[in-house]
């Protein structure tokens, strides 16, 4: 039983830990398009 | 072996994707190695040497996004490589461990993280970049998983030579990122990755012949033996070298490079040699790993000699 709530903690910190990685892709991701908007609306491209 | 046995045994003895993680057990670190790292590395590596020695210019950001494309891409590649090959994974010993095999990602999580991050590679590098560089990088993939993993992969011992092309892309891509065309010394580089391959990887496949005996792949050594891979290891070997040569003449690299990569070169040769008359595993497992070395050199020195302002600081 023990065993069983233990093995869901972890579940759920591993399903956190997912979720916070994901988010932070994201973020960057959004970040980085901002700055390849002004870099391309700018001229500075190839 | 041959291919008919060879698929006997993928009947017989391999599951239908057999091993399947049940558990949705898996960290950030198990998608991260997913991507296979180390291999993306080299990939990076080589597509930024590309994009540093092509003619004309990129804004830095752009740059930084055209290689964070390219690796992501090679990875998402790699993670489908990984769904697909899940059920020889698990029989292998260097691959035992992977994330899918062990049961740590389920498949269908595997599949679903390569080929959306695949899409968003390409996807960001057609918009931020160009759409040659995007049509390049999605061709890289769609070979590696389609040409490579399910065609060639299980059914011929030339699936590493063919298959090769997937990783000679990068440099290509990186080249075609800056000047928005594919021309020689972009097909040179190519060229040198693709003649490296096959004694890269016959190389690891002699002293792991046991293990790709076992799944079922028919690499060279268990199709053709060891004497005839060992031969085979030469005579790309000399082959690949001349090619290394080439961007000191056609202009694209200087003294530095042409004098580095030939003694570079005559090492290799030195180690394919050491193999060819070696009985033992350890002359291959030193051209294995000399082979990613060099590699990393000859890309290295391609940068250095290309960087401006290096030969005044090396003359004082």
């Amino acid at each position: 039983m023990a065993d069983t709530e233990k093995h869901q903690v972890e579940q759920r910190r591993r399903l956190k830990a997912r979720n916070w990685a994901l988010f932070a892709v994201l973020a960057a991701f959004v970040v980085l398009v901002y700055f390849v908007s002004i870099v391309r609306m700018g001229g500075a491209g190839t | 072996m041959s291919e008919t046995a060879l698929r006997q045994i993928n009947q017989d003895e391999i599951a239908p994707q057999a091993v399947v993680g049940l558990e949705a057990s898996a960290t950030v670190k198990d998608f991260i190695q997913l991507l296979k790292p180390r291999v993306m590395s080299l990939v990076v590596f080589s597509g930024f040497a590309g994009l540093f020695v092509a003619p004309g210019e990129i804004h830095p950001l752009l740059a930084a996004v055209a290689v964070l494309c390219i690796g992501v891409s090679a990875g998402a590649a790699g993670a489908v490589n990984m769904w697909y090959d899940r059920d020889i994974d698990a029989i292998m010993a260097r691959t035992s461990h992977r994330p899918i095999p062990s049961g740590r990602v389920r498949p269908d999580d595997a599949l679903a993280f390569g080929v959306i991050l695949n899409l968003f590679a390409v996807m960001l590098m057609g918009l931020a970049v160009n759409w040659l560089a995007a049509i390049l990088l999605a061709v890289a993939s769609a070979f590696y998983i389609f040409i490579y993993t399910i065609w060639l992969k299980r059914r011929t011992p030339q699936n590493i030579v063919i298959g090769g092309a997937a990783g000679a892309f990068p440099p290509m891509i990186g080249w075609a990122a800056v000047t928005g065309d594919i021309s020689v010394g972009s097909i040179v580089l190519f060229a040198i990755i693709f003649m490296w391959t096959p004694p890269h990887f016959w190389a690891l496949a002699l002293y792991r012949d046991g293990d790709y005996a076992k799944a079922g792949v028919p690499m060279l050594p268990v199709v053709a033996g060891r004497a005839a891979t060992k031969r085979q290891i030469l005579l790309y070997t000399v082959l690949l070298l001349p090619l290394t040569v080439l961007p000191s003449f056609l202009g694209m690299a200087g003294l530095l490079y042409g004098i580095g990569v030939s003694v570079l070169g005559v090492c290799f040769l030195l180690l394919a040699l050491k193999v060819l008359y070696s009985r033992d595993s350890r002359a291959p497992r030193q051209l294995f790993a000399y082979s990613i070395l060099y590699l990393f050199l000859l890309f290295g020195l391609l940068i250095i000699d290309r960087s401006p302002g290096y030969l005044p600081g090396l003359l004082g």
